[in-house]
């Protein structure tokens, strides 16, 4: 299949949509629930993973809120570490890269992220650009908790990433 | 030995013939004469002997040794109206051999063109002695009892071959529908045109869809289709359309639900199908986490208006169309391990877990009382903690539960206490493996079911089946994708014929029943061949979950006797109970 071409023109408009999200994300994502959803952060699967109801559904609710707060397609996904990779806590959407249920490696715009700052990557799903901005989640006392991933297709009419959703 | 094995046999469809192995040695659990004579076949009388009920469905292998030619036709003299459908076995690699598993429909009148043309698209397997076919007689109903003397009559590397086929016809006739639901769960997208990536709703994929509901209509099994992801993702055109929100929730369009499953509900997807123009027995709704209600606004008031509105709009609309014979289930199969929900609502590990499930059944009740002639089911699917939950106030808002079989095995009192509360509890595991001596794990589920008294079962997935290179060892899948061979959809597999035969014989158990307004006869029957005297002996009291509770199993680890008694004496149990129906 032919990569489809992507103007300069949608992919600033995209990336611009993306960090307006990721902006309000950082601002209205309750670090210190997000920080409490694993009830043992040493597990992230199988029978015994568990999550604290309220803490995951306060958060869930915001990514839900902040998929809504630009028009067209926007995914979003928050991360944790795990061990040396990263690990899904509440997603709005799939990941179009992740490995589903397991970890995923820490990319470079998701290190920067836990450092602290905001870092924009380029992803691809078979044969499909998409455009990622990864943001810091903070707690009450502004360390660095999780990420949040914000992302969208910048090939619309062969994939929107909300047809992704496992 | 080799020498004296004839160029064509036949044998049960139990026993599983390897393709490649000398013909003294097709199946290791047999003796080397097995192409000689087995259970329903006399090489020296060149006979093959069946017996059944009028509507019944036998079959059996015909098995062409290489040297026997390829088969060029086959037709059948003197069966009195009954109905001859070939197959063709198709070798699958599992485990770095090939078994036979899926079958490809060959018109008996064109075998010549169409056989060579299915070997061709095959996997190809390299040292083939023989090619095995799955041949099926259909009673017809109304069929009088008594003995034909029938003849099968092929033509294979040029020459004719006759074997004679005494067919014993039994005095009753099995109903149409089943006694209990053999029920082949699958999710999402059947593999159809377009299934890779976005799918549109076309009439060419319904089509392929259809196909697979009437291919488990044909083998009295339910084609069970969860129509929504983890995520809460519903499939284009699976659900409604939706406006609003809060309040102003509402069905905005039916047509897409509609014409996606009114066929099905209606009855009309199966017109001029074996097993009957009827409705679908269960259809999962859309219904999950996120949908009809926004799950943003769980625990508030605009969460339950926004369930209620649209499931009262659909109890109304399915009301309406008349949709009255089928049960719909709201069911979540939500789990904290996919993170998109907090919840494990399938396969639930912790009591707190339930809280939700209990509050959405409750809603679900609420929002649909007013039209009581739909018929809306809350259901679960338990397993570590069935036994507890069973007594907890899900006894009573649970209506469907689908149990995982040792846990359903070891609280048979639990299963007791949900009947008397009108619920439905079958237990759930997967296909028996496709690799193997003998297929009986697939014969026992119905048995199974009709042992503990449950009104049907669950086969977990029967599309997971891989990919043709590596189809997987059969717990997940017992449908196979037909596109490889031209089809537009499903394959069936030896393993699904051992089940419809499965499901003929509960038929077979429950007409004794009925016929003798009790149990007894057949626990007699089925004490003497396979070993369980009465409900207690087809569960396994207090067995402990194994580790890993919650996964499949695709075959029974009890000892009971009735799950190490061999293929001889079930079909020994099958015999004496038609002759106690004829008797009684």
């Amino acid at each position: 299949m032919r990569k489809p071409k992507v103007t300069a023109k949608f992919r600033r408009e995209t990336e611009e949509r993306l960090r307006r999200v990721a902006r309000a994300a950082e601002v209205f994502i309750d670090g210190e629930a997000f920080k409490g959803i694993p009830v043992d952060p040493a597990l992230n699967t199988g029978d015994d993973y568990r999550v604290d109801h309220e803490k995951f559904i306060a958060v869930k609710k915001t990514l839900l809120r902040l998929k809504r707060l630009e028009p067209g397609d926007v995914g979003v996904i928050t991360w944790r570490r795990f061990r040396d990779q990263a690990d899904i806590t509440v997603p709005a959407d799939a990941h179009p890269c992740a490995v589903r249920p397991g970890n995923h490696p820490v990319t470079p715009a998701m290190a920067e992220a836990f450092a602290g700052r905001v870092a924009v990557q380029e992803l691809d799903w078979r044969g499909c650009p998409l455009l990622s901005v990864c943001a810091p989640i903070r707690d009450s006392l502004d360390d660095v908790v999780g990420v949040v991933e914000v992302f969208a297709s910048l090939a619309p009419e062969r994939l929107r990433v909300d047809t992704l959703r496992y | 030995m080799a020498a004296r094995i004839p160029p064509v046999w036949c044998a049960d469809l139990l026993v599983a013939l390897d393709p490649c192995a000398a013909p003294g040695a097709v199946n290791p659990a047999e003796p080397a004469d097995f192409p000689l004579r087995n259970d329903l076949w006399d090489a020296q009388a060149g006979t093959v002997r069946l017996a059944g009920a009028a509507g019944e469905v036998l079959a059996f292998q015909l098995v062409l040794e290489k040297r026997a030619g390829a088969l060029e036709a086959l037709r059948l003299e003197g069966a009195d109206g009954c109905g001859l459908a070939l197959l063709q076995q198709v070798a699958v690699p599992v485990d770095g051999r090939f078994h036979d598993d899926p079958l490809v429909p060959v018109a008996p009148a064109r075998a010549a063109e169409v056989v060579p043309e299915i070997t061709r698209q095959a996997p190809r397997l390299k040292g083939r002695r023989r090619q095995a076919f799955t041949v099926e007689l259909t009673i017809p109903r109304g069929a009088p009892a008594g003995a034909r003397e029938a003849a099968l009559v092929l033509k294979a590397g040029g020459r004719d071959l006759r074997l004679k086929l005494a067919l014993a016809v039994h005095g009753f006739e099995l109903p149409e529908a089943p006694g209990c639901t053999a029920d082949l769960n699958c999710y999402g997208r059947v593999p159809g045109p377009g299934s890779e990536g976005i799918v549109e709703d076309s009439e060419s994929y319904r089509a392929v869809e259809r196909e697979h509901f009437r291919m488990a209509r044909e083998h009295l099994a339910l084609f069970h289709l969860l129509p929504y992801t983890h995520a809460g993702r519903i499939e284009d055109g699976y659900a409604p359309v939706l406006s609003g929100r809060g309040r102003n929730r509402h069905v905005a369009d039916w047509m897409p639900f509609d014409r996606h499953w009114g066929p099905y509900l209606d009855g009309s997807a199966f017109r001029g199908c074996r097993g009957g123009e009827r409705p679908v027995e269960y259809l999962y709704l859309p219904v999950n986490l996120n949908w009809p209600a926004y799950f943003e606004n769980f625990g508030t008031p605009g969460y339950q208006v926004e369930f209620g509105n649209v499931l009262g709009e659909m109890a109304r609309h399915f009301a309406e169309r008349g949709w009255t014979r089928t049960k719909f289930e709201v069911f979540f199969n939500h789990k904290a391990r996919w993170k998109y929900f907090p919840w494990d609502m399938d396969e639930i590990r912790f009591d707190r877990d339930n809280q939700a499930t209990a509050l959405l059944a409750r809603m679900a009740i609420e929002a649909t009382k007013d039209v009581p002639a739909v018929k809306f089911v809350n259901r679960i699917d338990s397993s570590w903690i069935f036994d507890q939950s069973a007594r907890t106030e899900l006894g009573d808002l649970i209506n469907l539960w689908v149990v995982n079989r040792t846990s359903h095995s070891a609280a048979p009192d639990e299963v007791a206490l949900l009947r008397q509360k009108g619920q439905a509890v079958w237990p759930y595991g997967g296909a028996g493996a496709v690799a193997g001596p003998v297929r009986l794990d697939c014969l026992r589920w119905p048995w199974l079911a009709w042992g503990r008294e449950t009104d049907g079962f669950t086969w977990w997935h029967a599309l997971g089946w891989g990919r043709w290179e590596a189809v997987g060892r059969g717990g997940d899948h017992c449908l196979y994708p037909g596109a490889r061979f031209g089809i537009a959809g499903p394959l069936a597999s030896l393993r699904l014929k051992v089940l419809r035969r499965g499901m003929q014989d509960h038929a077979y158990l429950s007409l004794l029943v009925a016929k003798t307004g009790s149990r007894r006869a057949a626990d007699e029957i089925v004490g003497r061949t396979v070993g369980a005297n009465s409900r207690e002996d087809w569960y396994q009291r207090g067995e402990g979950i194994e580790s890993g509770g919650a996964e499949i199993q695709t075959a029974s680890r009890t000892e009971k006797p009735w799950n190490t008694a061999g293929r001889s004496a079930w079909a020994a149990a099958r015999a004496e109970v038609a002759r106690a129906i004829e008797k009684a």
